[in-house]
């Protein structure tokens, strides 16, 4: 390292040079490993919640500590980990990098957002320690505003963490519109920013309910405003409306950037041009905007007004057209493409398998007449780990192991890659495929306690958490010993044709020493080409 | 080769001096006239009336205020989906909060909520539930 | 620093390539967080147009708690003061420094007269009890009127911490001012501050006849 050129990595040194850093590279590198502690943490309480279930009745937590376990679990994995996890560590490192550009358009709002997410982050953990709060993230009223655990301050976390979102949407945004290098119009940008783009739409136009909505229930508890509460005239599921604007949008800000890490990676891997192109960039929107319009499916059973919950049922049979769109065309990219079977691949068909199944379920939860047996069970429990985890998370292990050379400059071992995704595939399916007959019989989520017969299935399911987080800690285990004594990686080592695979693995400061002049689409294989005639 | 930056008209416009005053005048106006018709009873008139000039003063503000009139219409278009999308939230949470009682059509009024409360002590105790007031 | 003029050139940031491009994304910047403003104050919008549609009568009633002539003149500190920085991003692109400093002056007493009738209209509802569910004391014929109080503190509560807010970026505008950092080439935070302070105004534009106006 003593005579290694020059780049973001080591230059400029010390530690205040990270804390007060504008480079987009570096607040996308102290996101990650934010982002991986949340995980860490969110994941220990699963792991816990999964091995309180091993029987029914008490193992080793009390009804109230497997209240706040869950909850804890969660709110750290939804406004912790998943909400930030792809746009602000690997979009916030990658995308400047795709464009060309030396940063994003407002480097300094990029550092308050991270620092801001550290605050929100510290005050939840604050909230984990002054008396949990035990309503599950969705905080509903009237329990939420009644209850005596902590409530307050994890709402107030939630609420500052809000904004980091925002401020990253709101930067992105503003950095696709304008620093555009010189050739690339919009549908010449990799398929990732058009991903990302959406999500910022959402970002941008869903949180702020989210925000009046916890400054509400703050409120609430402080002074009884009493717009939720019965008691005073207010309505209860009007909480439930404000919640779920935010929060289904909030499903998308979660999978759509998801979908763009896929959108990369099928091409490099298949040395094919994306199939469709425009339709997968304008499904990205068209879901973003959908999703907008369907926040009642979470409501069919809450009291909402039957007209409501049938407009609600359609528009959200809608959204699945244009992920089924998405789907179809990265299998067609994948067709006569010439295949390499490498971990970021391998990832991917992970994903298109498990989010397949996650999705066609959401698809049977739409529907009214089913969702109200199935509501509440674990039916959706399983359904939402498909898609969050089989989708979200495996698209963002995909994404950092594709860009992990670019990040730092060093390969990790191949072949443990390969092991560790076999144990965390096995692993998720054993934990949660389980799980759909568990609700299909009749299994509410949330409860403490269970019929005895479900027993078998738990124990299977509480085995698989163990298998998948070996595998996890496999993967820590070879990205730190890449780390320390990875080999150097080249520039491209996927071959792939993006702007960010013509810098420097680690890149320099500054990103780039020429400005690049896009005269193409971003995924054209020569191969591609000669077949296209 | 073109860019998207040469699209931007006049980055450095200057709202004429005409514009400003005149807005400045018929905001007031505008203000002073809303204060007045509500105090006169005119039915159904006073809401109507009302949210006719809340509009007027609102895109007066936009237009030449904030600038809209010489404004990208990109730009506008980005700042009116706010309002967009708090149209969805409100209307479709109206689809559910005015259509409750179809759900439950033997009470007049809507369902589960109560429009009856006991008044609340002083010092703000948390009052008693009390049961459907029919 | 031009010693003649007291100017001080504006350069752009390393990561654009021009100025355009710099003031595009600004304005663009602003544009987007001004719709998060809309939203976050939408929110309360809408929780007010469900209990009106419930409780119509009580709205009236609360209304004739509210004086419709501090509302009033609210409404005219606010809409001057909309014009007040407008003149001052015009006198910057005009090169006339003191006159965009004593604008901005100008700007900034209007607002805190805004927060001074707040203040009075405050301590008239604190005096009657006409508060949030938690400490309200009041009289009135509709049960549900602590409803309203805790709607009418929460919306104008949350507009008058924006105002604070722009007097805070007011203050900051000021200073720089001072030092003569706008001019015909270079005044984009004025300009955004600005379009800060009249959506803070749309805002308002909206509150004043919804919670004072009710018939
Ligand atoms: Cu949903």
């Amino acid at each position: 390292m003593t005579t290694a050129k020059p780049n973001y990595l080591n230059s400029p040194k010390g530690i205040l040079s990270w804390i007060f850093t504008l480079d987009h590279k570096r607040i996308g590198l102290m996101y990650l490993v934010a982002i991986a502690i949340s995980f860490a943490l969110g994941g220990f309480f699963a792991l816990l919640v999964r091995l309180e279930l091993l029987n029914p009745g008490k193992l080793f937590l009390t009804s109230q500590q497997y209240n706040q376990s869950f909850t804890l679990h969660g709110a750290i994995m939804i406004f912790l980990f998943l909400i930030p996890s792809i746009p602000a560590s690997l979009a916030n490192f990658v995308l400047p990098l795709q464009l060309g550009a030396k940063d994003v358009a407002f480097p300094r709002l990029n550092l308050w957002s991270f620092y801001l997410y550290v605050i929100g982050a510290a005050i939840c953990l604050y909230s984990m320690f002054a008396g949990a709060a035990d309503t599950g993230w969705t905080f509903y009223t009237p329990y939420s505003t009644t209850t005596t655990t902590s409530v307050i301050s994890l709402v107030l976390g939630a609420f500052v963490l809000g904004f980091s979102s925002i401020f990253t949407g709101l930067n992105f945004m503003v950095t696709i519109h304008t620093l555009r290098p010189p050739g690339m119009s919009w549908f010449r940008m990799p398929l990732f920013l058009w991903s990302i783009y959406a999500t910022a739409l959402i970002q941008v136009l869903a949180t702020p309910v989210l925000g009046i909505t916890l400054l509400l229930l703050i409120v609430e508890r402080v002074a009884k405003i009493g717009i939720f509460d019965p008691t005073l005239g207010g309505d209860p599921v009007l909480f439930q409306h404000f919640f779920w604007f935010y929060s289904h949008p909030a499903v998308y800000i979660m999978i759509l950037p998801a979908m763009g890490v896929i959108s990369e990676i099928i091409p490099t891997f298949c040395r094919k041009n994306i199939f469709g192109y425009k339709y997968i960039a304008f499904s990205s929107v068209a879901i973003a905007l959908l999703g907008f319009l369907v926040w009642g499916h979470h409501m069919y059973i809450s009291g909402q007004s039957q007209f409501a919950a049938l407009i609600f049922s359609l528009i959200t049979f809608l959204v699945s057209i244009p992920s089924g769109i998405k789907v179809f065309n990265w299998i067609a990219t994948m067709y006569k493409g010439s295949i390499q079977l490498k971990s970021p691949f391998l990832y991917c068909l992970a994903f298109l398998f498990l989010f397949c199944i996650g999705g066609f379920t959401g698809v049977v939860l739409g529907t009214i007449s089913l969702d109200v047996h199935l509501q509440d069970t674990y039916f959706v429990v399983a359904h939402f780990h498909y898609v969050m985890v089989g989708g979200t998370l495996m698209a963002f292990i995909a994404g950092l192991h594709y860009w992990w050379p670019k990040m730092f400059g060093k390969m990790y071992n191949e072949r443990a890659a390969v092991i560790a995704w076999g144990l965390i595939f096995v692993g998720f399916n054993v934990l949660f495929f389980f799980q759909y007959i568990l609700g299909t019989k009749g299994m509410p989520r949330r409860y403490y306690n269970y019929l005895p017969e479900f027993q078998a299935l738990n124990i299977v399911s509480t085995v698989g958490s163990w298998i998948l987080a070996a595998g996890l800690f496999l993967m820590l285990g070879y990205l730190i010993h890449s780390l320390l004594k990875g080999k150097p990686a080249p520039q491209n080592p996927w071959g792939g044709l993006t702007l960010e695979w013509k810098a420097d693995s680690p890149p320099i400061t500054e990103n780039f020493e020429e400005i690049h002049i896009v005269t193409g689409g971003p995924y054209e294989y020569p191969a591609a080409t000669k077949s296209a005639h | 080769m073109q860019t998207q930056h040469e699209e931007v008209p006049h980055p450095h416009f200057m709202i004429p001096l005409k514009y400003t005053v005149g807005t400045l005048i018929s905001l007031l106006v505008l203000a002073v006239t809303n204060v007045i018709i509500s105090q006169f009873d005119l039915g159904i008139y006073n809401i109507v009336i009302m949210f006719g000039i809340i509009l007027v003063m609102a895109t007066l503000d936009m237009l030449f205020f904030m600038g809209f009139r010489w404004e990208r219409g990109f730009h506008i278009m980005m700042f009116l989906s706010g309002f967009v999308f708090l149209f969805i939230f409100l209307s479709f949470t109206l689809s559910d909060i005015m259509y409750r009682n179809a759900t439950d059509p033997y009470k007049m009024q809507p369902y589960g909520i109560k429009n009856l409360v006991k008044p609340l002590p002083a010092g703000g105790e948390h009052s008693e539930r009390t049961e459907h007031s029919e | 620093m031009d010693s003649a003029t007291g100017i001080k050139q504006h350069h752009v940031a390393h990561h654009f390539s021009s100025s355009a491009q710099e003031f595009e994304a600004a304005k663009l910047g602003t544009l987007v967080f001004l719709v998060t403003e809309v939203l976050f104050f939408g929110g309360l919008f809408v929780g007010y147009a469900i209990l009106r549609m419930m409780y119509p009568a009580m709205f009236v009633e609360a209304a004739s708690h509210l004086s419709w002539q501090l509302g009033l003149l609210n409404t005219i500190f606010l809409i001057t003061s909309a014009f007040t920085m407008i003149m001052s991003v015009r006198s910057a692109q005009l090169n006339k420094r003191q006159a965009c400093f004593y604008f901005l002056l100008i700007t900034f007493l209007l607002a805190a007269c805004f927060m001074g009738v707040k203040a009075i209209e405050y301590a008239q509802k604190f005096e009657h009890g006409l508060l949030p569910a938690m400490w309200f004391s009041g009289e009135g014929v509709a049960e549900t009127l602590p409803l309203f109080f805790g709607l009418y503190f929460a919306m104008t509560g949350l507009h008058g911490i924006h105002i604070i807010v722009g007097m805070g970026l007011l203050i900051w505008l000021m200073i720089r001012t001072r030092r003569g950092e706008f001019y015909s080439g270079y005044f984009t935070p004025l300009e955004m501050v600005g379009l800060y302070w009249h959506v803070v105004d749309l805002v308002w534009i909206f509150l004043f006849p919804l919670l004072y106006l009710i018939r």
